[in-house]
């Protein structure tokens, strides 16, 4: 199961190389952003990346069982 | 969770009264996630050395950065991350005991906002509250978990927009679970994105 395959209903996950090339490019672009910003500006970046987060957990709550 | 907290803050609007139960359940989502927040922080504040240093910058970005990459991977089910989590749930059954409709759902909002004792479906969760921790600020741990209890609240309330009954609450869950995998595959690239970002930040900050 290498690509996105549809079950009977909902979504499926890419397959294991797939999702692993996709966490690693998105983690070279988080890396890359965070080179080019200038380090003055590192905790105000990081407090910026931990409200994002914490704003997506709270959205993905709407799916706990 | 959805079906038993929209049946809960519905109730009464179907029946024709007010929204009162609705926004005191979003308000105590706020309530909670602030509080927890501001706690988290006190407690970082009162374990971890305050000066600005680069090398207390770099471990705090940089475990911050590495608890993201890692529990980045664990969403993916790429690697097996150890949690916190618990398996328990807001008591459903509380609705049926308890009778101030808005006094259950504060309850229900409060202990959903504070996120720790009750199941939460990404672990993105806990990396804020790492960063939280480590950062030892009470304001920024208010102002971060905010976002928590805004994220909660938004999606509560757009869907109470709509007068559902119980059949198109059923037809509702099993519409989210479907989208199961795809929050999971979406927390854990923002988690690598941010993660990344992190360690990167900590590194170069001299």
């Amino acid at each position: 199961m290498s690509s996105l395959v549809t079950e009977q209903r909902g979504v499926v996950l890419p397959g294991r190389r797939r999702r692993l090339a996709l966490f690693a490019t998105f983690a070279l672009m988080g890396g890359s952003a965070a080179y080019l910003m200038p380090s003055a500006v590192a905790w105000e970046q990081a407090a910026a990346g931990v409200t994002l987060l914490a704003v997506v957990a709270g959205l993905s709550a709407l799916w706990s069982p | 969770m959805v079906g038993t907290i929209l049946y809960v803050v519905n109730v009464d609007r179907e029946n024709g009264r007010g929204r009162g139960v609705l926004w005191a359940h979003l308000l105590a989502y706020l309530v909670g996630s602030t509080l927890v927040g501001g706690l988290l922080g006190a407690v970082g504040a009162l374990l971890t050395p305050q000066a600005a240093t680069p090398t207390r910058t770099l471990a705090v970005l940089g475990a911050t950065g590495v608890a993201a990459l890692l529990y980045g991977l664990g969403e993916l089910s790429l690697l097996r991350v150890p949690t916190p989590r618990v398996r328990r749930q807001v008591p459903s059954g509380l609705r049926l005991t308890m009778r101030r409709r808005k006094l259950m759902a504060v309850v229900y909002g409060f202990e959903l906002g504070v996120g720790f004792t009750t199941y939460v479906t990404a672990t993105t969760f806990y990396v804020v509250a790492l960063w939280i921790v480590l950062a030892g600020s009470p304001l920024l741990g208010v102002l971060t978990m905010m976002g928590f209890g805004l994220g909660r609240a938004v999606p509560m309330l757009m869907l109470s927009r709509y007068r559902g009954d119980t059949a198109w609450r059923s037809r509702l869950i099993e519409g989210l679970e479907g989208w199961t995998p795809l929050v999971h595959l979406a927390n854990g690239l923002i988690l690598g994105f941010c993660g990344a970002s992190f360690l990167v930040a900590g590194l170069i900050t001299r």
